[in-house]
């Protein structure tokens, strides 16, 4: 039988009671956890935040969003470590449809070539300014 | 006697009342799928205690208020919006 694929996207607040450092433990906990099991198309850190709400009667935490690409299997276990971890607040995991997911790593792409392209840009515009002085 | 009836009772038409056509908004920008991150534009689709507007005052096609239904039900769950504000 042919290997399912899936794009998923989880999002899941950490506790930053616990100081700078413990936070980002368990963020890097958790991403390479992620990358150990599937295939990691982007991850983002949001950073501390304030909650609509409170939760556990904190009002901030800190956000990561990590969009993958997995067997089915792995977000039922990720769930279930998230639910173990108690310096997570709060996490979901929601499968991306075809097309969603497509047009997420296309968008992705589509930033980082910009991104390079400015930076290419400013370099050469730096490169003409020192070749403006030397003459 | 028949001062109950009606039928030569005139009636004066209504005026019309013109009401500007809604055009759902995420169809005219072409949007692909409403994404439950982006609370600033989600936060144009709640009242002001936090619930979800129908689509008779946001004007959006049943479609797409849908989706956005599953966004802000998404998006409150991880406490980027409220549930509810007093």
């Amino acid at each position: 039988m042919e290997k399912v694929i899936n794009s998923y996207e989880c999002l899941f607040i950490v506790d930053v009671t616990n100081g700078d450092e413990a936070t980002d433990a368990t963020v890097n906990k958790f991403t390479s956890l992620v990358e150990a099991n599937a295939e990691v198309v982007d991850v983002a850190k949001w950073g501390k935040r304030r909650l609509a709400y409170p939760i556990n009667d904190m009002p901030e935490g800190y956000y990561v969003v990590v969009t993958f690409k997995s067997a089915p299997e792995f977000p039922g276990e990720l769930d279930r470590l998230f639910n173990i971890d108690e310096t997570i607040m709060r996490s979901m995991i929601i499968k991306l449809d075809y097309d969603a997911a497509e047009k997420k790593a296309a968008k992705i792409v589509a930033e980082e070539a910009a991104e390079t392209a400015v930076a290419a840009e400013e370099a050469a515009a730096e490169a003409t300014e020192t070749a403006a002085d030397a003459e | 006697m028949d001062n109950n009836k009606t039928e030569n009772v005139v009636r004066t038409p209504r005026p019309m009342v013109r009401r500007r056509k809604k055009v759902c908004i995420f169809c005219a920008d072409k949007v692909d799928f409403i994404d439950y991150k982006d609370s600033a534009k989600l936060r144009k689709f709640i009242s002001e205690r936090g619930k979800i507007l129908p689509r008779r005052i946001s004007g959006t096609c049943s479609k797409h208020q849908r989706e956005l239904n599953t966004a802000i039900k998404r998006a409150r769950q991880v406490a980027l919006l409220p549930y509810v504000t007093d």
